[in-house]
């Protein structure tokens, strides 16, 4: 058992809002030179780079877990990763048949680009993937758990798309076990304010759209292998598994 | 003016009926951010939204409000209608948006409160 240093929410090309520069290859090379082990790729409503970045982190040895950063109809971000690119291609196509059916306008919102592992352009994604899709929190919850993945609240300390910030305070029915704050909040000082998250697990996460901002992680997985069934269980704090705060 | 009688003249669709129908309106608020409705909407108000969360129960009778009115056609979740019916809290829903819905009950509160000075 170690720990791998963990960042479970970057955005590729693919997100309007990111970066020409992150594209697949570009964001292994700079997460290994940090000493990040694992990572999740996790684009707004889409994950058409998910399959680029696992063909290019081998080389680099690091561990991509497939993901997406969703944003539900009242528009909650939600984190949410899969075993593998199978059960993400099932997710997506819920998430595509109930996004609205608007055009990006990257003069606005940014370009929208489809990567292959060479960090060659496959292709422009035209739908407007930033905005929210028919599906509630609750309803995402329920559907990503009954494919086998994770879900969890992407940055609950942030004034925008935050889970509490929109709700008011986590909605106890979800059962949510885990919980990403961004890098501008300790969990202590977090938690402090919001009795709720007594026994939540705390990530902290890179939420990444430049490659500056890819820094050393801020959480490191206690686990036996950088695996979907050992981050499982690290998420859950289970089987001398967990989630361990790197310089706090 | 009552909850009541500003229900009737706006057209609001009763979705679950107040405990206190002749609760006096003297306000409202307006958002869709729980957080934000938490920390402005005072005790007494009306409050507009689309949100239609359960959560929207909580925060309403954490604040008091008096009712909540779903705009633009906005339906309550069923778990959100069952918490109320609950709670006593009263729900009503109008096809108009937040602008014109919010619009309404200002222009007849304002006219009530112009008749009183001058009345």
């Amino acid at each position: 058992m170690r720990q791998y240093p963990a960042d479970l929410h970057i955005h590729s090309v693919l997100s309007p809002c990111a970066d020409r520069r992150m594209t697949p290859r570009q964001i292994v090379e700079r997460v290994r030179e940090q000493g990040t082990e694992i990572i999740a790729l996790t684009d707004h409503n889409a994950s058409a780079n998910v399959g680029a970045m696992l063909g290019a982190a081998p080389e680099y040895g690091v561990t991509v877990i497939p993901g997406m950063e969703v944003q539900s109809r009242e528009d909650a971000h939600l984190i949410c990763l899969f075993p593998d690119l199978d059960t993400l291609a099932e997710w997506q196509a819920m998430v595509d048949e109930r996004l609205p059916r608007l055009r990006n306008r990257p003069e606005y919102f940014g370009e929208q680009w489809q990567m292959d592992a060479a960090d060659q352009r496959l292709g422009v994604e035209e739908r407007l993937l930033l905005t929210g899709v028919g599906l509630t929190v609750t309803e995402i919850f329920t559907r990503v758990r009954a494919l086998g993945g994770i879900c969890f609240p992407a940055h609950l300390d942030r004034p925008a798309n935050s889970l509490l910030s929109i709700l008011g305070f986590l909605p106890p029915e979800l059962g949510i076990g885990t919980a990403e704050i961004s890098y501008r909040v300790t969990p202590a000082e977090f938690c402090e304010k919001f009795r709720e998250l007594d026994g939540v697990t705390m990530i902290s996460a890179s939420d990444a759209h430049r490659p500056e901002e890819l820094t050393p992680a801020k959480v490191s997985l206690l686990m036996e292998a950088p695996t979907w069934a050992e981050l499982v269980q690290a998420l859950a704090g289970r089987n001398g598994r967990g989630v361990v705060r790197v310089n706090d | 003016m009552t909850l009541r009688e500003a229900a009737q003249r706006l057209a609001w669709r009763e979705v679950v009926a107040p405990r206190n129908p002749d609760h006096r309106v003297r306000g409202g608020y307006a958002s869709d951010l729980l957080s934000d409705v938490m920390a402005h909407a005072r005790e007494g108000d009306v409050w507009f939204t689309i949100q239609t969360h359960q959560n929207v129960t909580a925060v309403a009778c954490l604040t008091g409000v008096a009712a909540v009115i779903f705009t633009g056609g906005a339906q309550p979740d069923v778990d959100t209608v069952e918490k109320a019916g609950r709670e006593g809290l009263a729900l009503y829903s109008t096809s108009r948006f937040t602008y014109e819905a919010v619009g309404q009950l200002y222009l007849l509160l304002s006219r009530e409160s112009d008749e009183a000075v001058s009345g």
